[in-house]
């Protein structure tokens, strides 16, 4: 009985593990800080290219929907091949702080050990590849629009530029976190 | 037979002498604007050069450009648009500014101004001369003004402050997750490496 139980929980965490749905305090992180993200240029294109939020209320609308939603799928995209690659390079040291706590408390077996590891790589990798997703992700969507924006598409009208910098910056992002290996 | 052609060679003397200029002079009239952009709400300058080349005086000089610039389109800040000189002396010349603001955007049409002055003090006949134009102008809104060419310095930098938590924060956590392992684990591979 206890067996099966403790099977179908390994299962469970190499599903978690492996899966690529991200939890639901996971999915409010991302979305939260996409949603933050695509708004904070809004203030720089109201202020530096004169766009009121009266007459482009709807481009901005529009734009930040499209940019939160794919800089979503980017956050999840990169977590997901970092998780894994993270969680190879923590193994050990993981494998070392769970030896520390466990080194005091003898009545642990290898199987409780074994499974407060895997647990405990599971969480450091997923927070780190969070982290790491996030920040990474919001610096090249900010640069990226930075750069069309004011540099190359400086002496196009404001819709103009507005709009393909939010899109090509948007498109840039998530491809890029699609491609990696 | 001698007195006729003598009579023809004065006539041709006198037509050459005449067209010499020797007596009247013309008033030559530039009209520019010194600003390199025109701007809705910001000052416009023009400037009226009135260039007397000839030898003698001129009087009773009186331009008049009221209808270049319309009051309905723009305001007079400085000077007049029909400026009066009682008169230029020879070979002078003189500049004229008037100073306006635009009170609407758009591509607008100053033609010349229109110069009207007497060749001699009794001689009340006018004659009446044209500036050179500017032609078509594009006066752009206020607001494209700013766009393009104010420094905007605080505006970057409240940006930076906003966005940096977004980005700062997250590299700071992962930064030290990241350090702490890789401390335990190289403690580990020294403590290791002692045994």
């Amino acid at each position: 009985m206890s067996n099966q139980r403790s099977t179908s929980r390994d299962e469970d965490l190499l599903l978690q593990d492996f899966s690529r749905n991200v939890t639901t305090k996971s999915r409010a992180l991302f979305s939260g800080n996409a949603a933050v993200v695509s708004a904070i240029p809004l203030w720089l294109f109201w202020r530096i290219h004169q766009m009121d939020f009266s007459s482009y209320f709807i481009h901005f609308i529009l734009g930040t929907i499209v940019s939160t939603y794919f800089l979503n799928l980017a956050y999840q995209n990169m977590k997901f091949i970092l998780k894994h690659k993270i969680a190879q390079k923590r193994e050990e040291a993981v494998n070392r702080e769970i030896s520390k706590i466990f080194a005091s408390d003898k009545s642990a077996n290898k199987k409780d050990k074994d499974d407060r590891v895997l647990t405990r790589k599971n969480e450091v990798a997923d927070f780190e590849a969070t982290t790491f997703s996030i920040f990474y992700n919001n610096t090249f969507y900010l640069v990226c629009l930075l750069v069309l924006s004011f540099f190359v598409l400086k002496n196009f009208s404001p819709t103009v530029n507005y709009l393909f910098s939010v899109a090509l910056s948007t498109a840039m992002v998530f491809l890029f976190s699609t491609g990696q290996k | 037979m001698f007195s006729k052609t003598a009579l023809i060679l004065l006539a041709f003397i006198s037509v050459a002498y005449s067209q010499t200029d020797d007596e009247e002079s013309f008033l030559f009239v530039t009209k520019q604007t010194v600003n390199r952009f025109i701007v809705q709400g910001k000052e416009l300058t023009i400037k009226y050069g009135l260039y007397n080349s000839g030898p003698t005086t001129v009087f009773n000089v009186n331009l008049n450009d009221v209808h270049s610039y319309p009051s309905k389109y723009y305001e007079l800040l400085v000077g007049t648009l029909n400026p009066k000189w009682e008169r230029i002396n020879a070979g002078t010349n003189l500049t004229h500014v008037v100073v306006l603001k635009p009170k609407e955007s758009g591509i607008s049409n100053s033609s010349h101004a229109i110069v009207t002055y007497q060749k001699s003090e009794k001689n009340t006949e006018v004659q009446r001369t044209y500036s050179s134009e500017i032609g078509d102008v594009y006066i752009m809104t206020g607001r494209e003004y700013d766009r393009r060419f104010s420094s905007h310095v605080i505006d970057w930098i409240l940006f930076t402050a906003m966005a940096s938590p977004c980005i700062v924060f997250p590299f700071f956590l992962w930064f030290n997750s990241k350090r702490k392992y890789e401390l335990l684990a190289s403690k580990d591979k020294t403590t290791k490496k002692a045994q």
